[in-house]
Parts: C-alpha cells; structure tokens; sequence
C-alpha cells in the first residue's frame, strides 16, 4: 500500500512536470507566432517606408496595425538624425552610451497612436548602431519592451513598436497553475504568479524555460510550478502506516485534480490558440498583403501617375504656344485639350482605384458579376503588363457569371494572381496571361493561367501555405491570402499546371442565386 | 527649325506623343522610339541629334542606353528625365557625361532650354570631330610644320629648325593645305585649337 502510494506520487510528480513541458512549448509556440507577426509587420512598414511614401499613407497603415494588434501599443517612425549613427556603429568601440552620436533629440516623423511614445533618446546610439534589416529588442516601462528596426541605407529612418508584453497572451491562454514570467536582459516583463491554492510555493519543483524566437532572440519565457506540498513529503518514521496510507491516498487524489485542472486549462490554451491561429493568420495575410501591395503600389502611383501628368503638362503647353500663334490652329488645340482631359480623367480613376484598394474596409460579399471585376483588374494593371511586353487574352464567359463575393477582396485576390503570373513570365518572349471566366452548372469560375514556366511538382502542394515562398524578396503571403478570401466567400482555389505548358490557377465559386435584382447579403463565416 | 533632330525614348506612349507635340511647336523634329532596343537598331552615327531618354524603362535603362551608345562612338548630349528626382541616380547619370537631368512632369521651356544647350555642345563635339578627323590626315611630317605654322612661325624659321630648305617646307604646307581644305594660318589655329577640344 505505502509502495503504490509512493509510486503514485512519483508517476503524478514526473507527470506534472510533463504537463509543464506540454504546456510550456504551447505557450512558447504561441509567443514566438506572435514575434513573427511583429517582425513580419515591421518588415513591412519599412518596405513601405522606403518608397518614400507621404507620411499620411504610412500613419494609415500603422493605424490599422494598432487596430488589428492591441498589443502592438506604440508604432513610430523616427529620424535619428544625421550620419553620425552610422559613423558611430563603425568606429565600434565607442559603443558604450554611443560614444560617436552627437547628442540630440531622436525626432518623431510618424507615431501611432499620437503621444503615446517612449522616450528613445537613451537608445539613440544603440538603435543607430543596428545592423540595417536585423530587428533589436529593448526594455521599457510599465511591462512594455521596444522593437527596433533601421530603414535602408543611407535613410536616417527607423522604425520602433512599443509592444505590451501583458498582451502577449489572453487571459484564457494564461495556465491559472503555474508561474509565468517573461523576462528581457533581467527585467521581468511579465509576472503572473500562479492562482491561489495552486500549491506551495516553498519547493518549485518543475521548471521550464525557452527563448523566445525572433524579437532578436532575447525573450525569457519561464513557467514554473508550484507543487502541492502533499507530493514532497518524505515519507518519515513519524507517520504510521494508516497515516502514510491515507495521506499518500490524499496526495493521489491532490494530484490527479490538479492534473484534471492542468488538462482542462491545457486544453483551453490549445483552443484559444487554434481560435486566434486561424483568426491571426486571416487578418495578418489580408492586412501583411495589403501592406505590401501598398508598399508596392506608392513606388508604382509615381510612376503611374508621373506619366499621364507628364503628358498632361506637356500637351497642355503645347495648346498654349499654338493658341499664341498668329494662326491658331483651333483644330490641333481643341485635339490636344479633348486628350488631356481624357488623361486627367484616367489618373483620376487610378488615384480612385488605388484608395479603394488601400481602405480597409470590412468585406461586402455582394451578387457581383465576375466580368466587372476581371475588367477592373486589367484596367489596374494592364499598364504595367504592356510595360513588361506581356500579352493579355480576355476570354470572358456572355452568360455573365455572377458570385456573392467583395469585389474588391476578388480584384486583389486576381491582382494576386496576375502579379505572380508576370513575375514567373518575366523576361520571357511571347509571353502571355489569359484571364477566362465561365459559368459551369451551379458553379462560376475564373481561370488565370499563362504560358511561363509552370509551378514545380515539389512547390504544387505547398503553394498556398503560409509564408512559403519561391520569391527571393516575397513574404509568401499573397497565394495563401488568395485562398483565405476566396474559401471566405465558399469558393476554392486550385493551381496546376496547363496541358500546354504554364501555370493554371482555376477560382471556383458558388454562382449567385438568380435573382439578380436582390443583392444578397451576410458574410460567410467558415 | 532646328539643326538637329530630337531623339525621343521612353516607354510610355502618351508621353512620347505629348512631348514629340509640344517640342514640335518649337520647330524641333522630334523622332519617338518606345524602348532602347529600337533606337539602338535604328540609330545612325552620321545623323547626329540630342537625345531625351526615360531614365527608368524596363530591360535597358536610359543609363544603359547611353553607355551601349558610348561604347559605338555615339557621344550625343543626351537628357535624361525620371519621375522620380532621385539624387543618386542623377549623380551617376552626371557622372556618365550626361548632358541634363530632368524631372517629370518636364516644364517644355526647361526642356528646350536643355536642349538648345545640347544643340550648341553638339556643334562643338561635331566640330572638334572634324578638326580631328582633318588632322588625322597629316603625316607626322606635315603635322609638325603645320604646328609651327600654327604658332606664327614663316616658312624661312621652320626651314631652319627642322634643317631642310624652304621649298620643302613650301612643298609640305602645300599638301597640308590641300588635305586640310584651306591654306589660312588662322584657320590651322583654330583646326588645332578645337583638336584639343578648347
């Protein structure tokens, strides 16, 4: 009996700490997804930043960041003045308080929200010396750290999130048993004392720990727990039999209701994380895609918008030199002037385009007829495609395919598609996307397809995860996002290679409900 | 009208129409070319004009172009203009012996500002070219007579320093001035001036 009483609180003890090790990994694993996003997001902003963008679009983009990520508290975008951070990084040695920085203010050009921010100047120097491109974590007040990021050579620019390490983890992902901190160079960012009556803390007996991956590898996750006082106990000469037994009995049954709490609060973890995963994982591809598209889309408005003012100015000074002339030739400026208005006109609906494009506005899954959307994308993009000499073929269905989806979302799930079909046609000659939709009995369908050099038979099954990509500056987001938004409306996506050579990407859709003249709303919760 | 022509790249359509238009107004001819490749196949070394070429064009950027055009010979003003007034990018193309540098939308009085300027250069190099090109004719022989000449020196003086009579120095300057088209000592200044590119 005191055998298989001590045996039990041996086999509960090792069992506890295993349950520890379970719980510790998922917790661990849950952070470390949520550092990635912060990485993922600060990769992005700088991309962002360095198209020069006005200052108002990259506070937009932040605003929804901070909107999205509560935990993100604080995003800024600071100058830190002059070469001298870099100067300061190469002489090396003067790395302590940044010997080569001339003091100054690090000043603000951008922050989210507005005066919410950290006082950077200690940092100055230290964020000056950061490798460009490499992420570097800071301690801070009130249970907050910094992460830090330079913009590209030669910007002055960097980019910082005040991250609250209290909003690491919901409160149900929070083991109410164990000791968790979080710990960065020392300081303690997060201390949750196990609950009340989860056992003694004299002896802490199971023990976990593990950096955190990313945020420059230097987060502390500990989790410890307390052990009921019962399970430590050596059995002593002073305790009977009748007592052993009973208090072994006792331990047991200790032991087995905390396991039953571990495993249900374990359990609970587990739920909440498969909850936020598949939540997190939508919002960040649709916003991480929106932000690079973005980052994409300023440096590419530029160039867009350059030409036709470009021509605009050009002809419209020619109209005047030919109205000044002896002889006007009201013809040619009358010619010249309906031009211009023409163009200004195009740079008006692609300036229109590109703000509905960027807005981050909630979905709209609305009947919308397929063809409209297709010609909304090609008109985005049909520029760039002539520019790069790829020829575009419309083979658009006469029985207008109709689907309940957010027109917006599908154009950028095409824009998607078109962009990595160009990508994989680059350089090539003849080269040629063709963009088909047709309705097939109670299903409607968009076909993207071209004729580069097709999808590898080892990428084909992994096209559409996350962050997998064959693109050496691609995040490997936009594929899996495509699928996100279509498998949203109840559609699927799948990719193959055509018959004749080139990739195949077929968009499958319920067909909306015929009666065209009511809109059918609701959005479609997977 | 102008002396020369203009020749127009860039990849945007519009663009090329509208400037080719409102350069026509000037009277300047205007020959459009929607990428490198075309003008590089098409360009002809013996009809000089300035060059207005979009900086940023995909596969052979304007800077690009003007150096393939370089490594041919072709040393035409050229003036570059981008949409995006990037420093970097105009440093090299300075660099690169542009002659301006430009940013769209391009103001057309700027433009043609830039361009009688490149007209004007383009007359130097082209006469800088002749002079050498005339020069080049002389024997070694010839072209130091002809130096000397240059500096003020009479037949008699040159005889002397080179130690051979007169009437071969008189048979010399007459093959120089049959080769060089002319027997006008401020002429031989001015063709050995140029050579240096004064």
């Amino acid at each position: 009996m005191a055998a298989f009483a001590l045996y039990s609180v041996e086999t509960s003890k090792a069992r506890l700490a295993g349950e520890l090790e379970v719980t510790g990994r998922t917790l661990h694993r849950l952070i470390s997804q949520r550092a990635a996003q912060h990485d993922a997001h600060m990769t992005s902003l700088i991309a962002l930043t360095s198209a020069d963008p006005p200052l108002g679009a990259v506070r937009q983009v932040m605003e929804s960041i901070s909107r999205f990520y509560p935990r993100i508290a604080w995003i800024a975008l600071v100058s830190l003045g002059g070469e001298d951070g870099g100067a300061a990084g190469a002489k090396g040695e003067g790395a302590a308080a940044g010997a080569g920085v001339a003091p100054g203010a690090v000043r603000t050009l951008v922050e989210v929200p507005e005066g919410g921010g950290e006082n950077l100047a200690p940092l100055r120097g230290a964020i000056g010396e950061q490798l460009r491109g490499k992420i570097s974590v800071y301690t801070s007040q009130n249970g907050r750290y910094l992460l830090a990021k330079r913009a590209q050579a030669p910007s002055d620019a960097a980019l910082v999130f005040g991250i609250d390490a209290r909003l690491l983890l919901e409160p149900e992902e929070r083991p109410g048993w164990a000791h968790l901190r979080l710990v960065l160079d020392g300081q303690e960012l997060l201390d949750l004392p196990a609950d009340e009556g989860a056992g003694s803390a004299l002896v802490t007996a199971p023990h976990f720990e593990k950096v955190i991956d990313g945020e420059g590898q230097r987060i502390l996750l500990t989790l410890d727990r307390a052990l009921p006082l019962a399970a430590l106990l050596p059995p002593g000469q002073l305790l009977g039999f009748a007592g052993l037994a009973g208090l072994a009995s006792f331990a047991l049954m200790f032991a087995l209701r905390q396991r039953a709490a571990a495993q249900a609060s374990l359990q609970t973890a587990r739920q909440a994380e498969a909850r936020a995963l598949l939540q997190e994982r939508e919002t960040l591809l649709a916003h991480a895609s929106r932000v690079n598209a973005m980052g994409e889309l300023a440096s590419g408005m530029a160039h867009e918008l350059t030409q036709p003012l470009t021509a605009v100015l050009s002809r419209s000074q020619a109209a005047l030199r030919l109205a000044g002339a002896d002889k006007p030739d009201l013809g040619l400026i009358t010619q010249a002037l309906n031009v211009n208005v023409r163009e200004a006109k195009r740079a008006g609906e692609m300036l229109k385009r590109m703000r509905d494009y960027a807005s981050n506005k909630a979905p709209a899954p609305v009947a919308s007829d397929l063809n409209g959307i297709v010609t909304e994308i090609v008109a985005l993009t049909s520029a760039d495609l002539v520019r790069r000499g790829i020829a575009l073929e419309l083979a658009l269905g006469e029985d207008r395919p109709e689907a309940v989806v957010d027109p917006i979302e599908m154009e950028q799930v095409l824009h998607n598609l078109i962009r990595n079909a160009a990508d994989a046609l680059e350089g090539a000659v003849g080269a040629r996307i063709s963009i088909e939709t047709r309705v097939l009995g109670g299903e409607v369908q968009i076909v993207v397809s071209d004729n580069g050099p097709g999808i590898a038979a080892a990428v084909l099954p992994k096209l559409f995860v996350p962050f997998f990509t064959t693109k050496a500056d691609g995040m490997g987001l936009g594929l899996s996002l495509c699928q996100t938004l279509v498998e949203r409306v109840d559609g699927r996506i799948e990719a193959d290679n055509a018959a004749g050579g080139g990739a195949r990407f077929v968009i499958t859709l319920p067909a909306a409900l015929t009666l065209k003249s009511a809109p059918i709303s609701g959005k479609h919760d997977a | 009208m102008s002396r020369y022509k203009v020749y127009l790249i860039d990849d945007d359509e519009a663009v090329r129409e509208a400037i080719a238009f409102l350069l026509g107004t000037y009277g300047i001819e205007v020959e459009t070319f929607g990428e490198p490749a075309i003008f590089l196949a098409h360009v002809q070394e013996d009809r000089p004009g300035c060059l207005v070429v979009d900086l940023r064009m995909p596969e052979v950027s304007g800077l690009q172009l003007h150096q393939k055009l370089g490594e041919r010979g072709i040393d035409w003003p050229t003036i570059m203009i981008t949409g995006h007034g990037d420093v970097a990018a105009c440093r090299r193309a300075f660099k690169a012996g542009i002659q301006d540098f430009l940013t769209k939308p391009v103001d057309g009085e700027v433009l043609v500002e830039a361009l009688q300027q490149g007209f004007s250069s383009l007359d130097a190099r082209l006469e800088k070219r002749e002079a050498r090109t005339l020069l080049a004719r002389l024997t070694e022989r010839e072209r130091e007579v002809l130096d000397m000449v240059a500096r003020g020196w009479a037949s008699k003086e040159v005889a002397q320093a080179l130690d051979v009579s007169v009437r071969t120095i008189d048979a010399h300057r007459a093959k120089i001035a049959e080769k060089l088209g002319t027997s006008s000592v401020a002429e031989f200044v001015r063709l050995t001036l140029l050579e240096k590119g004064a």
